[in-house]
């Protein structure tokens, strides 16, 4: 997740970087209500940001996407019968879950900041 | 860890060790019958378990007692070939019958001489003992294996 | 979430735990009944459904669920292969009720984790 935390200067975003957000929010399988909405705030929220952020959002989101599908997938083998490795699935259970409030954390700091640049008279 | 595979293996291995138990109080059973005149007598039984690379070297007829298909049976797991787990059939010793000399015995042979069976009382107490902490040593793994599993689901619950 | 990996995940899982809580039923009758004579052992056949499941698992890396809707957990009379009804075994039936026990407690694990995780998706991250 070290990813998400170095903060690029603002600029403007670029339409490469809104594609693949959009991509992003499209292609992904999980249709939990906080998945979508960071991309969407980040588009938002970052008129101004650089290409790159938009990319380590959207390659975050996808990472957080990917273990969580392979920990439904191991809960998947698991009901069938082929519990290889008990605890394997259960770190990778315990990985995802952090990794998926780590996102959370992180869009609302995102919220917070962009609301309070909004409330910024000019 | 696949613990189901890690039951299995417990499971046979205390198969095993009920088996010799068995034939140890069938021996202890027949202990002191004596042969008739002409007659069979009881064979004392013994159980010979062998490790799977030696018995894939013997006769290939007594596959139906291997140990994949014992476990396939039992447990519905597959392919415990590669485990390495014993092989154990129940074969009669040909041991000679005990001679005691009872020249008034009513099946006494014509030298006087009575045959008992060929049982060692000492040697099956002895195997009956031997297998009984073998099994219990099966029932602790079988436990561990179990507290194991029970422990690896607790992983990220403290939260 | 009718339609997703999660839906998939989760019928899954509920099937699996129908499946174990058979198993231990028929396994408590074989152990009541090891010594009646003429008793034919029960068995949950489950695990011989899941072939095609397993295939498609395969395949494509996560259940086809159309394969999943095929299989029903029930319970059956254990005969080899020749029709013969096996003996009880007291110590595989022990070895078994503990793995039975085992699985349903991962399963109810998974199932649990499975739920908490979209739950805090649901609730925007706060409790």
């Amino acid at each position: 997740m070290s990813a998400f935390l170095p903060v690029e200067a603002l600029s403007a975003l670029s339409p490469q970087a809104q594609s693949m957000v959009a991509i992003a929010q499209a292609g992904s399988p999980m249709q939990a209500a906080g998945a979508t909405d960071p991309a969407h705030l980040a588009n938002a929220a970052d008129v101004s940001a650089t290409g790159s952020f938009g990319n380590m959002v959207s390659e975050g989101l996808s990472q957080i996407n990917s273990k969580m599908v392979d920990s439904e997938v191991g809960l998947q083998k698991l009901a069938i019968g082929d519990a290889q490795n008990l605890h394997q699935l259960m770190i990778n259970l315990e990985e995802s879950r952090l990794s998926f409030q780590v996102m959370m954390q992180v869009r609302s700091r995102l919220l917070e900041a962009y609301q309070d640049i909004m409330k910024m008279p000019i | 860890m696949d613990y189901s595979r890690s039951f299995a293996i417990s499971a046979i291995g205390m198969n095993i060790e009920r088996t010799r138990v068995d034939v140890a109080a069938l021996n202890l059973a027949n202990a002191n019958t004596v042969q008739g005149v002409g007659g069979v007598n009881y064979q004392p039984l013994r159980v010979i378990a062998e490790s799977r690379a030696a018995s894939a070297a013997a006769t290939g007829s007594r596959d139906s007692a291997a140990f994949g298909a014992l476990v396939s049976q039992g447990l519905g797991v597959q392919d415990l070939a590669a485990s390495g787990a014993p092989f154990v059939q129940v074969v009669p010793t040909n041991a000679p019958p005990r001679l005691v000399y009872e020249p008034g015995h009513p099946l006494a042979n014509d030298k006087g001489y009575v045959s008992y069976v060929a049982v060692d009382t000492a040697t099956e107490m002895v195997s009956m003992m031997s297998a009984t902490r073998a099994y219990e040593a099966n029932v602790s793994a079988m436990n561990t294996t179990r507290m194991l599993a029970l422990r690896a689901l607790d992983i990220g619950s403290n939260a | 979430m009718t339609d997703g990996i999660e839906a998939v995940t989760r019928s899954a899982l509920a099937l699996a735990l129908d499946a174990a809580s058979m198993r231990q039923q028929a396994i408590a009758a074989n152990i009541a009944n090891a010594n009646v004579v003429g008793y034919v052992p029960q068995r949950v056949s489950f695990e011989a459904q899941m072939v095609e499941v397993q295939r498609s698992m395969e395949q494509s890396g996560r259940i086809d669920a159309f394969a999943l809707a095929q299989v029903r957990p029930n319970i059956e009379p254990a005969v080899d292969d020749a029709g013969v009804p096996r003996q009880v075994q007291l110590d595989v039936e022990a070895a078994d009720m503990a793995r039975n026990a085992v699985h349903y407690q991962a399963l109810v694990k998974g199932l649990s984790r499975h739920f908490s995780l979209l739950s805090m998706a649901a609730s925007d991250g706060r409790k």
